[in-house]
């Protein structure tokens, strides 16, 4: 089934959580909804679930607008943050209780139940409460009651974030081939970048209730629509760096106080831009180490972290703090003063007042 | 028509027994007010002729003066008790099960059936030589027995209704007491206060609402109550115990003036008001107030 | 191996007085509080050794072993000339007042204090506003006029009628209560139950109620707890002697106690206020807790 937002909109007592939100997703597909906390996409999610509904715009499943329907009516499908077991409930009541509310008959939910609790590994654990169970195994129950009524459409609130590391590898592995198998179209809200770009298809950034960017998580990392999205991806954040374009003789040139950086021919923006207040956008491991001041930009050591086989240089160019990813052995006898040299590709140029990524 | 039909629906016993019996008797008390019903049940419009009558009637000097007396006195034996109760319950003894044990001991007034606890002190105060305070003092210090009921009749009127009322401001002032950080006592013990400095310095000034919320609570329900008065001595002997509220009450059911009982009793029905309202601006009961998360 | 001998060092013992010295605070503190708390357990000690005394020394301490003063519960009993009417017929309305009372009082809060913890319906705050209203309001006042709505609904003189006004008196105080019990059930299970299939109603009654269990015993316990000792309202409004309940029962023989052996009213007062004691055994932590709006009573 795919889903479609239309200009949709929410408040909560007068106050945008959501603003004219469109998107669209396709059958079959996973994507994510990753922000910063109080960005919308939980409340996105529970449109989609039918908790809330919008103030304004539709929302279509298929062909059909659902902005009425009541949760029960969607055949969806949804994982909660606390998992939200029914804790009066055993583990197989707990997987059976969609069907229960569908008034199947009692002996075909139970084997249904099993059916699903088989494809999660819970078989052994079914006559067992929820609180006797680990967050590992409560997670599997969430998923496997998810499951169990064939939604069309499966809901994921931050459903790892409750789980320790390597538990939430082999889930993020279980989910996603699940969701392969299944084909079932899936949201996933969370705030954990390397869970939305190892799992979806594709991910929606959200801030302020809008869309920055919705694509797969490769261009997101490398070809930010703006600052928002260029901030918000990536470990460490892209560094930053704010000048002034200009034309200098035949040459767009970034001049700040202390440095200046030369487009090449190719990669130079359209006329209109120049004179603008712009951000330089260059990720850590896109700028080298040089003693050569030509096409590069003078750098001072502020101070190394070392993270094993790499090591993180803070330095400062002019006022403004960069880290650079660089191999242990560079960093060992490194001088005070030196040059770093930007990977022509990887720059990106920010209109500073729109934060639009003018370079694409 | 759907949202709010489910809601309503639910609430509607409710809402349904709020009307019979807030609403409708608010609206019949204030009519009563300005009639001269007796016990021949007849409506009949009297005007002011109630009001009139409250500010003439002989006894109600005295009855005032009760009233003063009993909510003072039992008010300021309850926040006094309640809150040395606490303290030495919370505070000094600091082994839990100890304090429990206390405390527990304190709600047994509160939870006996009126009637029982009302026995007891009957008991206690009994006159002739069965009572157990004419026992003990004959045996202790030799007197005679003593009438204390008739005496002391508004004393140990105070002291029933404060036995009961201490623990409320028992288990207020101690949730209030256990709610400081440890981390307060233990720098102020560091920086060399002594355990009475601590009480005075430390725990006394942050019961200042907690003291504030007791008196205001209790002020209304021993304003507007007069079971264990009624039981103990029934507003005797003569008026001596004789409170506003068992006036009405009793110019209602014993003298069958109902116009007049419920002039009476609409004097207290707005003070109450008052202070309820009072009450939910003082202490932001607003916070209760929190929306729902399903549309 | 090694053999590690260890030498106990000399540990620095307090001499008793030195304890004395640092813990005086703390003997103070019991001293006074026994002191205090003695009238009460003493009271209803006296209660219970008096009941199973044949007679007490000095008018104070009861001495001599006798079941005698609990006879009522299996014959009749004549005191001052006047046989007692057998105490099982005010036992029974007792527990029908209280068991009724508890009934109604858990199912209606139980429906209104789910609506008003998570349901949106216009005039919400309204109706959350006029709970606490009422829930700090002494009903009490409006007895006159309470007498006059059962009198024209012909349910004067009737267990079931003050009931009813018993319900309405408390039913602030419950609702107040389970409101709270509701307020920290999670969101999400109530959204996991509505994308499960429910609707509102049967999230209420599958999935809502099993969670607040501790809230409807603690409901329970309080209007039955209200409901045993209530003695205002019966005395009020109840005049035939077959609707009578204990608290009434136990006053008439109070009545005349000058007369009366103390070893029967003693033994009377403790089968009434039996129950209230139990439940309090159990419940004593939880009640010290829920009791912070309690306090229409004094």
């Amino acid at each position: 089934m795919n889903i479609k937002f239309n200009n949709v909109s929410k408040a909560f007592n007068n106050q945008l959580a959501i603003d004219s939100l469109n998107l669209e997703i396709e059958n079959g597909e996973f994507i994510a909804l990753l922000g910063p906390s109080g960005c919308g996409k939980s409340t996105t999610l529970m449109m989609l679930a039918g908790l809330y509904k919008p103030t304004a715009g539709e929302i279509y499943f298929g062909s059909v607008v659902v902005n009425d329907l009541e949760p029960k009516e969607r055949n969806i499908g949804m994982v909660f943050q606390s998992y939200a077991l029914y804790p009066h409930l055993t583990v197989l009541e707990n997987i059976a209780f969609p069907l229960k509310q569908q008034k199947v008959p009692k002996k075909e939910r139970l084997r249904r139940a099993e059916e699903v609790a088989e494809l999660v590994h819970l078989q052994e654990f079914l006559q067992r409460w929820p609180s006797q169970l680990s967050g590992g195994q409560q997670q599997r129950v969430a998923i496997a009651r998810a499951l169990v009524k064939k939604p069309d459409l499966l809901l994921l609130d931050e459903p790892m974030s409750n789980l320790d590391t390597r538990l939430k590898n082999n889930m993020r592995n279980e989910v996603c081939r699940l969701q392969k198998q299944l084909k079932i179209t899936t949201v996933l809200v969370t705030h954990d970048q390397e869970e939305a770009m190892i799992m979806a298809d594709r991910v929606a950034i959200l801030d302020a209730g809008k869309i920055q960017q919705f694509d797969p998580p490769e261009k997101l990392f490398n070809k930010p629509k703006n600052l928002f999205v260029a901030h918000f991806m990536g470990n460490p954040p892209m560094n930053f760096l704010e000048g002034r374009l200009v034309n200098e003789g035949n040459q767009q040139v970034v001049v700040a106080d202390d440095w200046r950086y030369a487009f090449t021919k190719e990669k130079a923006l359209p006329e209109k831009y120049t004179g603008k207040q712009v951000k330089l956008g260059i990720r850590a491991h896109q700028l080298a180490i040089t003693q050569e001041s030509k096409d590069a930009l003078p750098a001072k050591l502020l101070a190394l972290e070392y993270l094993g086989r790499e090591v993180i240089i803070r330095a400062a160019i002019g006022k403004q703090n960069v880290c650079v990813f660089v191999e242990n052995m560079v960093a060992n006898n490194l001088p005070e003063h030196f040059y770093l040299y930007p990977d022509r590709a990887g720059v990106h140029v920010f209109d500073e007042e729109t934060g639009e990524n003018l370079s694409l | 028509m759907k949202r709010w039909f489910l809601p309503y629906l639910m609430l509607s016993p409710f809402l349904i027994l709020v009307v019979m019996f807030y609403v409708i008797p608010a609206f019949i008390t204030v009519m009563l007010a300005f009639t001269d019903m007796n016990y021949a049940m007849e409506w009949r419009f009297a005007g002011l002729v109630n009001f009139e009558k409250i500010f003439t009637d002989p006894f109600l000097p005295v009855i005032v003066w009760n009233t003063c007396k009993y909510v003072g006195g039992t008010l300021f034996f309850n926040v006094v008790f309640g809150f040395v109760l606490a303290l030495l319950s919370t505070y000094y003894i600091q082994h839990e099960k100890s304090g429990i044990f206390f405390r527990a001991l304190w709600m047994l007034p509160r939870i006996s059936p009126p009637v029982v606890y009302v026995l007891l002190f009957l008991w206690f105060f009994a006159p002739g030589q069965y009572g157990l305070l004419n026992a003990l003092s004959a045996i202790f210090l030799g007197v005679e027995p003593q009438n204390w009921l008739s005496e002391y009749a508004m004393l140990i009127v105070i002291l029933a209704n404060g036995f009961v009322g201490a623990s409320f401001g028992m288990i207020i002032f101690s949730s209030a007491i256990r709610a400081i950080p440890q981390d307060i006592f233990r720098a102020a013990k560091v920086d060399g206060a002594t355990e009475f400095a601590i009480t005075k310095e430390i725990i006394l000034p942050l019961m200042k609402w907690p003291v504030m919320f007791v008196s205001v609570w209790q002020l209304l329900s021993l304003l507007t109550s007069f079971e264990y008065i009624l039981l103990l001595t029934g507003g005797g002997p003569f008026l001596d115990t004789e409170v506003w509220s068992l006036y009405s009450y009793h110019r209602a059911f014993v003298g069958f003036e109902f116009g007049y009982g419920a002039a009476l009793a609409l004097v207290m029905v707005f003070t109450a008001f008052f202070l309820t309202a009072l009450m939910l601006k003082l202490f932001d009961f607003n916070r209760m107030i929190k929306s729902s998360r399903i549309d | 191996m090694n053999m590690v001998v260890k030498k106990t060092p000399p540990v620095a013992r307090d001499s008793f007085l030195k304890t004395l010295q640092k813990k005086w605070h703390l003997l103070l503190a019991y001293l006074l509080l026994t002191i205090f708390s003695l009238p009460i357990g003493l009271m209803f000690l006296w209660l219970f050794l008096t009941s199973i005394s044949t007679h007490t020394i000095a008018g104070v301490i009861p001495a001599g072993f006798t079941l005698e003063h609990w006879s009522f519960l299996w014959g009749p009993v004549e005191v001052g000339g006047r046989v007692l009417p057998s105490i099982w017929q005010a036992t029974w309305n007792t527990i029908l007042f209280a068991g009724g009372l508890t009934i109604f009082e858990v199912i209606i809060s139980t429906m209104a204090g789910y609506t008003l913890s998570r349901m949106n319906f216009p005039g919400r705050k309204l109706m959350l506003r006029s709970v606490l209203i009422l829930h700090a309001f002494p009903g009490v006042l409006l007895l006159i006029a309470i007498f006059y709505v059962l009198n024209a609904l012909g349910l004067i003189d009737t267990l079931w009628g003050v009931m009813l006004v018993k319900v309405a008196l408390q039913i602030p105080l419950s609702i107040y209560i389970i409101k709270g019990f509701f307020d920290e059930v999670s969101w999400d299970i109530e959204w996991a139950a509505l994308v499960d299939g429910c609707n509102r109603l049967t999230v209420w009654y599958q999935v809502i109620l099993p969670q607040v269990k501790p809230g409807i015993a603690a409901i329970s316990i309080f209007s039955f707890i209200a409901g045993w000792s209530e003695f205002l309202l019966l005395f009020t409004f109840i005049f035939s002697e077959h609707n009578n309940t204990l608290a009434i029962y136990l006053l008439a023989i109070i009545g005349d106690f000058r007369v009366v052996n103390y070893g029967l009213l003693a033994a009377a007062a403790l089968f009434y206020i039996f129950p209230v004691l139990l439940f309090f055994l159990f419940t004593q932590k939880f009640l010290m807790k829920m009791n912070m709006g309690g306090g229409k009573q004094v």
